[in-house]
Parts: C-alpha cells; sequence; structure tokens
C-alpha cells in the first residue's frame, strides 16, 4: 500500500474489512463503497454496534457462552431444564442447536476440542468450570454435541471418563449418514459411524 | 491441469482463511509435501471423512500456481474413526505424525519411510494402540533418516560389545559403548538392549509386551534420548499425552 492508499479513508476501510473471515480484497472494497452510498444514520448505528460488541460482549460467568455481563439470558431462565447440560465446543454451535428449538436444557462452552498438534489439551478447554457445575446433584445429564471428527469424538471420549463416576448420565449426539442424502455417495468412515451408532427399530 | 494420484498420510493441516486448508502430506514417491486443499472445510464430496492427521487413502495431487500445489481431493482407504473413540490411541497418532513432519526433510521421497509410518498407524489405529509400536517406528524413521544407533559394536571405535547385564549406551554419541570408550555413559539392561534389537530388526512389537515395565521405560527412555537430540523443540503431542487422565498400562509416548 503506498502512502497515499493508506490515508485514503475508502482504502483504509476496506484494508481493515479484509481481516474479517471470508472477506477477500474485492469484497471489502464493495462493502467500503457501499458505506460510502449509505444513510449516515444507519453507518452511525453500525459503528457503534461494531464497537459495542467488543466493548459490551464478555462470556457467561456459568456456561461460558457470550453475553453481556453476569449470567447469559439462559442460564437465567428459570423455565428452562437446569438438570440438563449440553456441551459444545463454540457459540456457534450452541446457536445451531438453539435453532432446532427442541432443547430446553442449558448449555456449557469448552471454546475448542482436544487438538495434539494445536497444542490444545484439557487444561485449555473450560473443562473444570464444567466439573464445578456438576457439584451437588442437580445436573443429571450431560449431552456431549462436540462435531462427529476425530477431535470432537476425542474430546467426548475425554469428558465421559472424567464426568461418569460423577454419577452424571453422559450422551453424545447421533452421527452418520446425512438427512436427504444418499447412502451409495457416503464415505466409508460415515458408513462406518453410521452402523456403530444404529439403533433398534 | 491434470492431477495426479498417490498413495498419501495427512500428517497436518492448519486453516488457511474461511475454509480451506493447507494439508501437509507425506508419500511414498514424492517425500513430504505442502498442498493447499480448497473448500476442504466444507467439501463433503472431495474430502469426504475431512482431512485428520494420520490419516490414510489416496491423494489427487496438482501444480498450482507457482510452487503451489493442490490437494483436489483425498479418499480415505483405512477406517480412521477409531481414533477418536480412544485417548491414548489420539495422542499416539498425533505423535506419529508430529514427530515425521519435524524430522522429514520436503521432498525427499522414501518409500521405506512411507511404509513404516502406514505400519506403525495401522497397527495403533487397527488394534490395541501400545508404545512399543511407537518405538519400533522410532528406529525405522532413525533408519530412514542416517541416524540408527549402534547396538552390538561400540559407536566410536566399532569393537564388538560383550553382553553382560547391562551395556553403556549414549543416545545422543550414537548407541553402544565399549569399555574403553564407555566413560560417563548411561546403563542400558541387556533385556531393553535385546528389546531394542528385536524392534529394529522389524519384529513384532507385541512379543514384548509381557516385558517387565522397567525393560520398557528403558527402551523408551533410550530411544527417545537419540529421537530428541535431533528436534528442535519439544512435541507438542507429548506435552498433550502428558496432560491426559492415566490409562492403565499406557506408557509416555
Ligand atoms: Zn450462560
Ligand atoms: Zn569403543
Amino acid at each position: 500500500m503506498t502512502g497515499d492508499d493508506a490515508q485514503n479513508p475508502l482504502q483504509r476501510l476496506a484494508a481493515l474489512l479484509t481481516r474479517l473471515p471470508g472477506i477477500g480484497e474485492k469484497t471489502a472494497m464493495r462493502l467500503a463503497l457501499s458505506l460510502v452510498k449509505a444513510d449516515g444514520d444507519y453507518v452511525a448505528a453500525l459503528a457503534d454496534a461494531i464497537a459495542g460488541v467488543h466493548r459490551q460482549l464478555g462470556l457467561c460467568e456459568v456456561c461460558f457462552d457470550l453475553c453481556t455481563g453476569g449470567a447469559c439470558e439462559r442460564c437465567r431462565d428459570r423455565r428452562r431444564d437446569h438438570g440438563i447440560i449440553c456441551v459444545v465446543a463454540q457459540p456457534q454451535d450452541r446457536m445451531a442447536i438453539e435453532r432446532t428449538g427442541a432443547y430446553h436444557g442449558l448449555y456449557h462452552v469448552l471454546h475448542g476440542v482436544l487438538d495434539p498438534l494445536g497444542g490444545v489439551g484439557p487444561d485449555e478447554l473450560r473443562v473444570k468450570e464444567l466439573l464445578r457445575r456438576l457439584q451437588g446433584d442437580s445436573v443429571r445429564e450431560v449431552i456431549v454435541a462436540t462435531s462427529p471428527n476425530v477431535e470432537g469424538d476425542a474430546t467426548a471420549v475425554y469428558l465421559a471418563k472424567l464426568l461418569r463416576p460423577l454419577g452424571v448420565q453422559v450422551s453424545r449426539i447421533a452421527s452418520g449418514v446425512a438427512v436427504g442424502g444418499e447412502l451409495e455417495y457416503a464415505d466409508m468412515n460415515t458408513l462406518n459411524r453410521a452402523l456403530a451408532d444404529r439403533r433398534a427399530l | 491441469m491434470q492431477s495426479q494420484s498417490t498413495p498419501a498420510v495427512i500428517l497436518r493441516t492448519r486453516p488457511l482463511g474461511e475454509a480451506d486448508l493447507i494439508a501437509i502430506v507425506l508419500t511414498p514417491e514424492q517425500g513430504k509435501l505442502e498442498t493447499a486443499a480448497a473448500r476442504a472445510r466444507n467439501s463433503k464430496k472431495r474430502f469426504a471423512g475431512g482431512l485428520s492427521p494420520g490419516m490414510r487413502g489416496v491423494a489427487a495431487i496438482a501444480r498450482g500456481r507457482g510452487a503451489l500445489l493442490r490437494l483436489e481431493s483425498f479418499d480415505a482407504t483405512a477406517a480412521h474413526a477409531p481414533v477418536g473413540a480412544d485417548l491414548t490411541r489420539f495422542a499416539y497418532v498425533a505423535y506419529l505424525c508430529e514427530l515425521t513432519d519435524e524430522l522429514v526433510l520436503a521432498r525427499h521421497p522414501d518409500p521405506e519411510l512411507f511404509a513404516a509410518l502406514c505400519l506403525a498407524l495401522e497397527q495403533v489405529i487397527g488394534g490395541a494402540p501400545q508404545a512399543l509400536q511407537l518405538r519400533q517406528y522410532e528406529l525405522a524413521l532413525l533408519r530412514c533418516l542416517g541416524l540408527s544407533p549402534a547396538l552390538t559394536s561400540c559407536c566410536v571405535c566399532g569393537s564388538e560389545v560383550g553382553s553382560e547385564d547391562s551395556a553403556a549406551f549414549d543416545g545422543p554419541r550414537g548407541g553402544v559403548l565399549c569399555l574403553e570408550h564407555e566413560r560417563g555413559a548411561p546403563r542400558l539392561p541387556a533385556a531393553a538392549l535385546a528389546a531394542i534389537q528385536h524392534l529394529e530388526a522389524g519384529g513384532d512389537p507385541a512379543a514384548l509386551a509381557s516385558a517387565p515395565a522397567g525393560v520398557r521405560r528403558a527402551v523408551r527412555d533410550a530411544i527417545q534420548s537419540i529421537v530428541r537430540s535431533h528436534l528442535r523443540r519439544p512435541l507438542h503431542a507429548q506435552a498433550f499425552f502428558a496432560a491426559l487422565p492415566r490409562d492403565a498400562g499406557a506408557e509416555g509416548v
């Protein structure tokens, strides 16, 4: 970038936007140009929201999901089933499960999965915090909802090993052939899993 | 451009942007390659089982722009799901991959090394994971790199080393030592030296499963003293294994 470019507010905004995931140079410039043409109130609200997301969002002190301070709305909701905790790797996974509308218990966000080569061991995840939530006997079941890949599976196995002695029922979300998919196109590992996780009809 | 199909083992991946991955793969005829796998994180067709360290399969690799290689697809040819089902196996597979990635130079093809890695992965993933399988692979890797320890004659002068109840063994210096050159060298029990010779000769690691824990530990420490002297940094997989709750019988990597 030349000195002139760095001074140019449009170039500066585009350069900052390219640091976001999924935004290439072309998209960044298109977004920047659309902001130039946009309504002033909208641009002010957007700038405020961007600053606010960083200033106001922290982690829930109970489940470690993103939240605006103290305990999140789900942890505070007395209508939810506080006897069951669904463990997920990251906030996006909690959002995906919540969208189904089929789950009414609490969550716990680990902030990662076990990854030996990435240097992520049990101490790098919010595991101690999960154990603390299981002291006392109000929680009867933990559902481990990590992704059905090697790292997600190993994390589930690790948690099961840790939690079973505490007298909590530990389960794992089912996985296998994609709904709407065709069997002949499923890969070997997916089919193996689907067979292993079969259930009675 | 036409892509080439080759047997391959995934050694390591790292994210590249939002949906792509850099995958380091080991192949028999082209050695260790760094490849870019476009949309690897969401293509269910080209990377059906995902890309995970230790996966064995057939890779289609094409030359991209400049020197960059493109991983067009990867089809697993051996079951990989057992890796996530057992923490010891999970850590062992990570160790095999990380050790290989650290010690093998890019583009130095060695079919023998590729076969040794595939054998070790098959033993660890296909059966019950045992630390002695890792030891045998470490010896094979050292052999392929021209770093095999001397096991029968002094690594300094080449004279025959007598069979007593223990031998002087200094990994970083090159193996066993004769009386004249052994000063200050640690002692290795004869049973441990015999076990190393058994593994080095391609003997079944399972045949040593009933060896006393002290002997297995001595085997590990002797071989790892050599391996460590060639590593630039401690391996993540070893720190990971140390942080796991200990399974009965599981030995350190
Ligand atoms: Zn919460
Ligand atoms: Zn000598």
